[in-house]
């Protein structure tokens, strides 16, 4: 099946295609999304927001962009509002443990990605705790690039931006993640 | 995890280089079945209210509500002047037969 007819069958809804895409799709989806969110619990529940988000959205899909690149706009935006959300549960319980009202909530642990080799393991959970403290964008530049192995290019078609911008993105979040890593290893 | 004061450019390039051999995380096992059961959910969410996208049937409902507030307020109009008519109709009635309070209470007592 090529390219148009396999999205003209996700258009009409065929079940059998919407079940390959997701078995091709499920671990590019899966890996950009816990790179972001870097909590596998959470990672499992927002990929499958993607998919539903896919399977309730093929038709109004145009194919301006490859599907991939339309799969992976929607990951990263998920990705990027269940943070916000977490982000936003972590205050109210931050200010009612400040009322008195509830118990404190556990300060983030460091995120082991499963995909990192053994040697590099506490180097990459340290990168990793950095790259939470930089802006969004240069984070998600820097994330698709290192742990999808994307090129600049795809990265630029998925931020819909060009790839001069992408390539400023990534130069600004790696001087950022040297900011953040040295005040890391200087804090007592 | 143990901490290192180590912040020589060489360290820091050796943690940005961290990921440069990463593999791609798998999604875990029965991802796809899962999938299934939480779009089956959601679909048995959404057709319950599926029926009031359609616009014939959502013009429908709104006539049928227009219809019925129509109705109420007509309704209410008319038991408001029936209430009125009532009310004169008892005055006359009492009139007529002498009934009202003051007349009862002068009539003398008889003996």
């Amino acid at each position: 099946m090529n390219d148009q007819a396999f999205i003209h069958a996700l258009q009409q809804g065929d079940p059998s295609a919407f079940k390959q895409l997701v078995g091709t799709c499920q671990s590019m989806v899966y890996n950009t999304v816990l790179s972001i969110i870097q909590d596998a619990a959470d990672a499992e529940d927002v990929s499958q927001e993607v998919f539903i988000q896919v399977f309730q959205s093929i038709a109004t899909f145009r194919g301006e962009a490859k599907l991939s690149t339309w799969i992976y706009r929607i990951a990263v935006s998920k990705a990027l509002d269940a943070e916000r959300k977490k982000k936003a549960r972590k205050r109210i319980a931050d200010l009612r443990s400040w009322a008195g009202l509830g118990a404190r909530e556990e300060a983030a642990v460091h995120f082991h990605h499963p995909g990192v080799q053994l040697d590099n393991r506490e180097n990459a959970a340290i990168l990793f705790r950095a790259m939470r403290q930089i802006p969004a964008n240069q984070r998600i530049a820097f994330t698709l690039v290192k742990t999808e192995g994307l090129s600049y290019e795809e990265v630029a078609a998925i931020m819909n931006l060009s790839v001069k911008a992408v390539e400023a993105l990534m130069h600004r979040a790696k001087e950022n993640l040297r900011r953040q890593l040295t005040s890391y290893y200087k804090q007592p | 995890m143990m901490k290192k004061n180590n912040t020589s450019p060489q360290h820091i390039d050796e943690i940005l280089a961290s990921l440069d051999s990463i593999r791609r995380a798998e999604a875990p096992d029965f991802f796809l079945t899962r999938l299934e059961g939480r779009l089956a959910n959601r679909s048995a969410e959404l057709h319950g209210w599926v029926w009031f996208n359609r616009p014939v049937l959502s013009f429908a409902t709104l006539c049928l509500l227009l219809v019925l507030n129509v109705f109420v307020i007509s309704n209410f109009l008319q038991s408001d002047s029936r209430s009125t008519n009532n009310a004169t109709g008892i005055e006359v009635f009492a009139e007529e037969y002498d009934l009202n309070g003051t007349s009862v209470y002068n009539e003398k007592p008889t003996p």
